[in-house]
């Protein structure tokens, strides 16, 4: 018996590792999975933070970031919303008068007739919405809606799995790069404090001046001040 | 006279929008041994550095704020005024 969409949405939901795409990747992967779950929806978005701001980070259709630009210009929106209060947010009728006039007015004019807003949170926090949008007017039934609250819940696990890993994964990678820096600024104090007869002190006093005169990064200057010295330490034959 | 570091470094971490976190691994990268504990008593003003200890954090700031456009925005301890009386 085959599995119907929702069920292989919920599947491959079930099975997605984070660590083998960006965030962005498994943004849009979920959003590929819930418009195979969610039957109404001719498109969804996803609202998440960028650079500090909320914003439609994945898009199944290029359409939804011009509707939701409505909603980020006037601060006022189903999405914004439900990324806010942690509610669902059901706009029916775009041709009817109701909050958000700017964005059901964007809606109408992209031919979207009802919208769909789910908050995405784990852990208690909400890590982002789920926009949906239908090009048929009052195309949210009850039954959608709770699948659509259920599929949001998965999701947004994922979501913040994928955050935490590369946020962890971020975080190593810059401890290994400032474990390098610091070696290599260890090391030319070390030729300074023997070639100029000083303390650790002054010698990180002279990377700095030499820093600041030049306008170049410390750790340059301590990488070809190391270099010349390891340069200067090689047999006549090596060079 | 005493220097008062915190406004300088407070702006720093605005300007960056780093967390202690991200300014101790900047710092530690230069060679510096504060903890993270230690960098945010000195940023709310709770523990006075020492003019080494300041420098190491105001180099780690303007370091990475160079790579974005900004010439030493966060002032060195020489720089600094003194606390007033």
């Amino acid at each position: 018996m085959t599995e119907s969409p929702l069920g292989e949405s919920f599947a491959a939901l079930s099975q997605f590792f984070v660590g083998d795409r960006t965030v962005e990747e498994t943004l849009t992967r979920v959003s590929e999975l819930a418009t195979t779950a969610i039957e109404p929806a001719d498109f969804i978005g996803l609202t998440t933070l960028v650079e500090g701001r909320r914003r439609t980070a994945v898009f199944t259709d290029p359409l939804s970031p011009q509707i939701d630009q409505a909603q980020y210009d006037t601060g006022d929106g189903p999405c914004l919303h439900a990324f806010e209060t942690g509610k669902v947010v059901l706009v029916s009728s775009t041709r009817e008068d109701g909050p958000y006039p700017a964005f059901r007015q964007a809606a109408l004019d992209h031919g979207i007739l009802s919208t769909l807003s789910v908050p995405l949170i784990a852990n208690h926090a909400t890590v982002g919405a789920m926009n949906m949008y239908s090009r048929t007017e009052d195309g949210f039934s009850e039954s959608n809606r709770e699948i659509a609250g259920l599929f949001a819940g998965h999701a947004a696990v994922v979501l913040a799995n994928a955050m935490a890993y590369w946020d962890a994964h971020n975080l190593s990678l810059r401890l290994h790069e400032s474990m390098d820096f610091r070696s290599i600024i260890e090391q030319a104090k070390g030729v300074l404090m023997a070639t100029q007869t000083c303390s650790a002190d002054a010698a990180f006093d002279l990377l700095t001046a030499a820093s600041q005169r030049e306008n170049v990064k410390l750790r340059v200057i301590a990488q070809r001040i190391v270099d010349r010295a390891t340069s200067a330490a090689k047999p006549e034959t090596d060079r | 006279m005493a220097k008062d570091p915190t406004g300088a470094l407070r702006y720093g971490l605005q300007l960056t929008g780093w967390n202690y976190q991200e300014l101790w691994i900047a710092m530690y990268g230069l060679g510096g041994n504060l903890t993270t504990t230690a960098i945010e008593r000195i940023v709310l003003g709770e523990q006075a550095p020492t003019s080494r200890e300041y420098d190491m954090l105001s180099i780690a700031l303007n370091e990475h704020l160079g790579d974005h456009g900004h010439d030493h925005p966060v002032k060195s301890w020489q720089q600094l005024p003194d606390r007033d009386r």
